[in-house]
């Protein structure tokens, strides 16, 4: 069986918010947030793409050696990834000073590798690589909160008055809203011989979870340092964020079985 | 042959593959034989487990919604190009595990993941067992395929004829990396064979 650990992930919101959703001709919002089952939600790719960022930005700031402008090559298995196939310039600007690894995560290594195994590194241990899970389910938050209207528009440089067909309404949540969903966290998968702090044992070409064999990091830190905190230092959310929108607050609470 | 039937239930699902280099995931409306059996095998080992599905069939239930997100470029802070999967919402389905040794112990209630995009939200099921089918004689029809099974395990089902089929690929996993694709009857296939595997129950 599989044994898991939840929280619940709270997120408040201090200013407006909004996360965009997908144009339904039935509402006739023009920019609506996202719904799902006629609810606001912030969804799960957008809570984890944020989770994913904050556990990058950590480990640049931990393990970067800003001195020397370089990573440190006995910390090399803690470096994040840019998890997609092609890198754009600003990207290959961040690897190129080491900020970032140049590889994607995957698994297995295949011909194109060369001689060379990848690692596996922690943000992609526990979110998922290209070819291998992560041991984080990451949810969708939902809230009972109503969408506001707000419309936003721009200024005829010329004229100073407000260009024609410039209007454009889009929807906003207000601030003080509240979403809750519910974290997994894969503790042990029997079946598949997976226990989360330790290292995964992979048949095919990889150098795996090289990061959890430097034994600076055990069960708890992992929870406490690369999940409980990084979440809870997620200050902002959603689109706008130029604009006054998107700031939250997120609590993190363990839900505790009752046992018997 | 025995089947259990099991309600299944779920908030999200988003079951199917995005075409290489797509930037739209469509899913099925259906619970194919590889889903249904991989997310019970994830849960209960891999044993001589067979299960099949299917939706129900109400205005109620199932919506079809969309979702669009987009990968973040490091560099700027921007999005890179936006990506939209279709899900179901308030999803209602109906599953028939194969009764045996493995699966006759089965809990009345327990939940599985299943589908895509597991790690973001999707995929948590909840089945609940409704009752054991004794596939006798009056209970076989023919009829429309409501589900997807490959073809080496038709006979499991107790499908006993093939009259007009819809052929596609499932994913058969050979190992956690690896797989190949085997040939398939699809929803659409005339059959004949149990009335849980054909829509409207073969009316």
């Amino acid at each position: 069986m599989i044994e898991e650990e939840k929280y619940e992930i709270v997120v408040k919101t201090k200013e407006p918010f909004r996360v965009g959703g997908t144009k339904d001709p039935l509402s006739g919002a023009e920019n609506p947030v996202t719904v799902v089952g006629g609810r606001v939600v912030i969804p799960g790719p957008s809570l984890k793409g944020a989770l994913r960022a904050e556990v990058e930005r950590y480990l640049v700031e931990m393990y970067y050696d800003k001195a020397n402008e370089g990573w440190p090559a006995e910390k090399r298995p803690l470096q994040p990834c840019i998890p997609a196939p092609s890198l754009s310039p600003d990207e290959k600007e961040l690897v190129k000073k080491q900020r970032y690894r140049g590889d994607a995560c995957h698994y297995p290594c295949k011909q194109k590798c060369g001689n060379e195994d990848h690692m596996i590194c922690p943000a992609c241990y526990l979110l998922g690589a290209q070819g291998l899970n992560g041991f984080l389910r990451v949810p969708f938050l939902y809230s009972e909160v109503s969408a506001g209207e707000l419309y936003s528009t721009r200024i005829d440089r010329a004229k100073g008055v407000v260009a024609e067909s410039a209007n454009r309404r889009f929807q906003v949540v207000p601030d003080s809203s509240v979403f809750k969903g519910v974290l997994t966290i894969v503790k042990n998968d029997f079946v598949r011989g997976l226990e989360f702090g330790k290292p995964r044992v992979l048949r095919e070409r990889t150098a795996g979870d090289r990061w959890l064999e430097l034994g600076e990091w055990n069960t708890k830190q992992i929870i406490d340092k690369l999940v409980l905190e990084r979440l809870k230092n997620i200050k902002l959310l959603g689109g706008f964020k130029s604009k006054g929108f998107g700031g939250v607050e997120i609590t993190v609470t363990r839900i505790t079985v009752p046992q018997g | 042959m025995e089947f259990i039937k099991y309600r299944l239930t779920s908030d999200m699902l988003c079951m199917g593959e995005r075409i290489k280099k797509g930037t739209f995931r469509p899913t099925i409306r259906t619970i194919p034989y590889t889903q249904i059996t991989g997310a019970l095998k994830a849960v209960f080992g891999d044993n001589d487990i067979h299960a099949v599905g299917h939706l129900v069939e109400d205005k109620k239930h199932n919506k079809v919604d969309y979702l669009t997100y987009s990968p973040r470029d490091r560099g700027i802070e921007t999005s890179k190009l936006p990506l939209t999967i279709e899900f179901l919402t308030g999803v209602l389905g109906s599953i028939y595990i194969v009764k045996n040794e493995v699966t006759k112990d089965f809990a009345e209630e327990f939940e599985i993941r299943m589908g895509a995009m597991k790690s973001r939200g999707f995929g948590l099921c909840t089945l609940k067992k409704l009752t054991e089918l004794n596939d006798s004689r009056p209970e076989r029809d023919r009829g429309v395929l409501n589900t997807r099974i490959p073809e080496e395990h038709l006979e499991t089902f107790g499908v006993s004829g093939v009259i007009k089929p819809v052929y596609g690929f499932l994913f058969k996993p050979l190992s956690d990396t690896s797989g190949v694709y085997v040939r398939s009857l699809f929803e659409g296939s005339e059959i004949a064979g149990p009335k849980f595997l054909l829509e409207h129950g073969g009316k």
